[in-house]
């Protein structure tokens, strides 16, 4: 009895969720908030890649920001320069985050904890210097201008509210691409192979092949959130790749909670809307930003999502109980 | 511009005299590379000593050591002392914030992931850069010193503020050696940071040693970021990019090794400068990250192989 | 697998009920006001109307070294206009009031600070823009989304910012490149026939510059030797000096950030090259001698828009520099009139225009503005008005010489403005 009530109650929360985000700009026509949750569900995007490797297979990756660069100039530059479409161009782009994910991830990932930390962080800066330093390609620090929004079977997404359903969509399928993932086979490895390496090695599973497969989704999720940042701003330069994004997503990740499927949405949602609301302390945002941070992992080890989860358990027993 | 494309421009420009110039540049660019490296081991003491003994990557350290040049700044100008005073003055106050960031931040997380201490030292690390914004401005500071001699030797050409910076860290490199091999704390620190169980077996409070470790660790990186604000000047975002800097250092020489770091610290200021200057300066500030890679993949345990114990 | 959709749909509730309250929130309270006095005050007088304008720029970070200034001088003006009686727009007297937000420099945060002052303030004025990164970004989209606001663009020099064909973007600072060619021309007529460039090319403003400057100077017989380059956290000059001084040349260009230049003039003169330098910094005296001495910058000049050097420029300047430093005790950085000089702007096109509501009445007010007497910097007239068809305002360019601890007027240079304003226009980009 119970557990069908929760299933309907969970198919009502589901189909609710999904109503709102996509009546929001029918709620509001208030552009600012429609700007703020474009840029969530892109940082959800990053994040829910990153939580790929970093949550589930425990491996902290420091070049996501980097690969959300490799994403937004592959897309930028194939439709700029060579006129493809956008729908391609975001496929390439997650593509190419790929194979250079694979690049990257092959001498990367036989080394573990604050090695594979430092030595992604340092691909990252490298590929942030060239973007700024091979100015001929990437236009250097002048940056790429006229990235058009795209059109869908003659429908015109130039408008923020029609980009804003794009990205909205693209999350949804991407969250639904990941939840799935994280459930199967590879996922349980990927979760083996963060509880014990050696452990993982002996009951079978290849450590290298997951360990790669692992990351390469990661940074195609980067790569699409790269694609559909760079057209949705029209205008990209090195500057939102550096290290500071690549930190921001671990960031995300962590403080909503590693591993989880809701954590990483939480954590963006923080990272996208607190320094906003904050703004009203400007001089002082970022410090408290930073106190905030350091109070979360320090009492909230696990992230944000475990304080919610007590707190929903406690709810919904009292539901339960008043039932009862 | 690629180094034979160089070469020949030498070849071209200077005619018979290109030996000579050659030669003259390659030792100028060994004298800046040594100049470089000696503000490099400076401030990879501190974040050596941190990740030898507690396993903390410490982000913010290249922040906290800007502080102390801005203590430093702060007495030479206002308060009228001299410049080596300051620096002790400097070193005592970012000692006392070093203690404290263990003991309020990092202590909690001793049996956390490690992932936990990194995220807060970037939480830190935000916090002192805007601290350090607020209080003193975005806008670069310089230590003014009288130390504006420029010696010459070997036809290579010395600024006096470099010279005592690099002699200043050769001695604090034996100091710290002394004190690491000889002095009892020192014994007890390079205990801990080789086996914390035995350690705590012997009688050694382990959580004095981590206090200890980050005194001395912020103290030196207080005169770091002193140096840096005499020879360049200081701003708060430099921290974090200087930051990067010194853990490149740490791989090279192996992570948590002292003299590791020493002969790391002295390779990259010698990479950057030779590479800036014969191969190419739009990507002086990529050799640092190429060498890391490099030195990660293949040889991780650091270029003093395998042999380098822990501090 | 169930457990985690439940969790997700719930959270997702959660979250949006969260993001809802979280706005609501904010609207509510509001932006900072910057000027609580004013506030309080009209609310005594009562007839007087308010006029809301944002700010959009980099108020901490690296870039606030040019957003700030610009914010206290932003500030100083509308104090100003305010006090001495507002604006009057067709009979009704109104205040300024100033919403300024800190974008940190960074692109993404800048457009969501342009969203939120035109959304959530309801503002269709934005000032600021000090870097040429976020504003590349930001104004040219805010520009063709929303043709309800009109930007006024200070400190960034980027040249493809006015050059995208906006008619709601002006810009008080003339393009990188405007000044860059008319420096080439001067170095090589200087007799300087070999030269080394060190400078901060990575970034979009020196890179136009130098393009700039090295088609005039080579146009006019001049061979760049090497090129040489510094980045953004570099205060080490001495690899490429060295590299530099063992090449055979007869002067050195720098363009490049003061906060780096100071380092790269004073280490020259440590490693002994003794060649002529050239520059383009902008930097004031203070900032230069922070770093390098008196002698380390005898002989060196810059060439660079005149902005505040109050030689080449008339009484507003002089009143304008006493009246900042009566202000804030400190004084005024040589960009901070380019935001300075917009809220005048905004002052007499509004009064030209009656409106303050129809963007489109106020742009052609602007279009027709001639130099009005309060502007700081020394604008060169395009057919008699201050900005030109691209919307874009001139400045003269200067060459400067370090002489006795300080930089003395060495002579105006030569610049074409009808034909760069030409050239601009034409500009596809």
């Amino acid at each position: 009895m119970i557990l069908r009530n929760t299933f309907t109650l969970s198919n009502v929360a589901i189909l609710s969720a999904i109503a709102l985000i996509l009546l929001l700009p029918v709620l509001t026509n208030n552009r600012y908030i429609i700007h703020l949750t474009i840029i969530w569900l892109i940082w959800i995007i990053i994040s829910q890649g990153l939580n790929i490797i970093v949550g589930y297979t425990g491996y902290a990756s420091l070049a996501q920001g980097a690969f959300l660069g490799v994403g937004a100039y592959t897309s930028a530059l194939l439709t700029l320069r060579l006129g493809i479409s956008f729908w391609l161009a975001l496929i390439a782009a997650a593509v190419v985050s790929m194979l250079i994910g694979a690049v990257i991830g092959y001498p990367s990932l036989r080394m573990k904890g604050h090695y594979f930390a430092i030595v992604t962080l340092a691909f990252g800066v490298i590929i942030w210097i060239i973007l700024m330093g091979w100015y001929q390609f990437t236009g250097g620090d002048i940056g790429l201008s006229g990235i058009e929004r795209p059109t869908f079977f003659g429908i015109s997404l130039s408008s923020n509210t029609n980009y804003y359903y794009l990205t909205a969509i693209v999350c949804f399928i991407c969250i639904a691409v990941k939840t799935n993932f994280v459930n199967s086979k590879f996922g349980r490895a990927f979760k083996a192979i963060r509880e014990n390496e050696p452990l993982a090695s002996t009951v079978g599973i290849n450590l290298l092949n997951y360990k790669m497969l692992s990351f390469c989704m990661s940074t195609a999720f980067a790569g699409i959130a790269g694609s559909l940042y760079a057209h949705y701003m029209q205008f990209i330069n090195p500057s939102p790749f550096s290290i500071e994004n690549s930190l921001n997503a671990i960031l995300a990740v962590i403080v909503g909670g590693s591993g989880t499927i809701v954590g990483p949405i939480i954590g963006s949602f923080i990272f996208v809307y607190l320094p906003e609301s904050l703004r009203f302390i400007e001089q002082f945002r970022l410090i408290i930003y930073g106190l905030l941070l350091i109070v979360v992992v320090l009492y909230m080890p696990k992230g944000l999502i475990y304080l919610f989860q007590s707190l929903y358990t406690k709810l919904f027993s009292l539901l339960r109980n008043s039932k009862t | 511009m690629g180094l034979a494309a160089h070469l020949i421009k030498y070849l071209e420009i200077n005619g018979s005299q290109k030996g000579m110039v050659i030669l003259d540049a390659i030792l100028q660019q060994t004298v800046n590379g040594l100049m470089i490296g000696s503000i490099y081991v400076l401030l990879a003491f501190g974040l050596s000593m941190i990740y030898g003994v507690l396993d903390i990557a410490h982000f913010a350290h290249g922040t906290i050591a800007i502080g102390g040049g801005y203590i430093t700044y702060l007495m030479l100008n206002s308060f009228g002392l001299s410049f080596w005073l300051s620096i002790i003055v400097a070193m005592i106050i970012i000692g006392i914030i070093g203690l404290l960031v263990e003991r309020l931040a990092y202590r909690k997380l001793l049996n956390a992931p490690p992932i936990n201490s990194f995220i807060v030292s970037l939480g830190l690390l935000l916090v002192f850069e805007n601290v350090l914004q607020y209080l003193f401005g975005a806008d670069q500071l310089a230590i003014r010193t009288n130390y504006t001699r420029v010696f010459s030797f070997f036809g290579a050409s010395v600024a006096e503020i470099r010279l005592y910076v690099f002699i200043s860290s050769i001695i604090l490199t034996i100091i710290l050696f002394l004190f690491l091999h000889k002095s009892k704390p020192g014994k007890a620190i390079r205990a801990t940071a080789q086996n914390k169980d035995a350690v705590v077996l012997m009688g050694v409070d382990v959580k004095k040693v981590y206090s200890m470790v980050f005194i001395i660790g912020s103290a030196i990186g207080a005169i770091a970021g002193s140096f840096i604000g005499a020879v360049f000047a200081i701003f708060p975002s430099y921290g974090a990019h200087i930051i990067l800097k010194g853990f490149a250092v740490l791989i090279l020489g192996g992570l948590g090794s002292i003299p590791g770091a020493v002969i790391g610290a002295y390779v990259l200021g010698l990479s950057e400068t030779f590479g800036a200057g014969f191969i190419s300066s739009t990507y002086k500030e990529v050799i640092a990250f190429l060498i890391m890679i490099l030195v990660l993949v293949f040889k991780p345990e650091g270029i003093m192989g395998k042999g380098a114990t822990k501090l | 697998m169930k457990r985690n959709f439940r969790d997700l749909a719930l959270f997702s509730l959660l979250f949006l009920l969260l993001l809802f309250g979280l706005l609501g929130c904010s609207e509510e309270q509001g932006a900072v006001i910057d000027d609580n006095d004013v506030e309080e005050e009209i609310e005594q007088v009562g007839d007087i109307k308010i006029l809301k304008v944002g700010m959009n720029d980099a108020l901490t970070g690296a870039a606030a070294v040019y957003g700030l200034p610009q914010h206290e001088a932003v500030q100083l003006a509308i104090k100003q206009i305010n006090e001495a009686g507002g604006i009057n727009v067709d009979g009704d007297i109104y205040h300024l009031e100033l919403i300024a937000y800190d974008s940190k420099g960074d692109m993404t945060e800048s457009l969501s600070v342009a969203q939120r002052l035109i959304n959530q303030d309801g503002v269709n004025i934005i000032l600021g823009w000090a870097t040429s990164g976020m504003t590349s970004a930001v104004a040219p989209q805010i520009a063709a989304a929303e043709s309800d606001v009109l930007i006024l663009v200070g400190t960034a020099g980027e040249r493809g910012i006015t050059a995208k064909g906006h008619p709601n973007i002006f810009r008080t600072r003339p393009p990188a490149d405007f000044t860059g060619g008319a420096a080439g021309d001067f170095v090589a007529n200087r007799g300087i026939e070999k030269l080394a460039i060190l400078g901060q090319l990575k970034d979009s403003f020196y890179q136009q510059y130098v393009d700039a400057f090295v088609e005039y100077y080579e146009d006019a017989g001049g061979v760049v030797v090497t090129t040489e380059i510094f980045s953004q956290g570099d205060r080490d000059m001495y690899s490429q000096l060295t590299s530099i001084q063992s090449m055979d040349i007869d002067g050195l260009f720098v363009p490049g950030y003061v906060e780096q230049a100071a380092f790269v003039y004073r280490q020259a003169r440590e490693l002994g090259i003794d060649v002529p330098i050239y520059g383009f910094t902008g930097g004031n005296e203070d900032q230069f001698l922070a770093v390098a001495s008196e002698e380390d910058m005898d002989g060196i000049f810059d060439l660079r828009p005149s902005e505040l050097t109050v030689e080449v420029l008339g009484p507003s300047a002089v009143k304008f520099v006493e009246d900042y430093t009566n202000e804030y005790g400190k004084a005024p950085t040589p960009n901070a009139p380019f935001a300075y000089d917009q809220v005048w702007v905004i002052k007499y096109a509004l009064e030209a225009a009656g409106t303050v509501d129809d963007i489109s009445k106020i742009i052609e007010a602007i279009r027709e503005l001639e130099i009005p007497e309060e502007v700081v910097m020394g604008y060169i007239p395009v057919n008699g008005k201050l900005f030109d068809r691209s919307g874009q305002a001139y400045i003269e360019n200067i060459a400067m010489l370090w002489e006795d601890g300080r930089w003395t007027v060495y002579d105006l240079l030569a610049s074409d403005v009808e034909g760069y304003s030409e050239f601009l226009y034409n500009l596809d980009e």
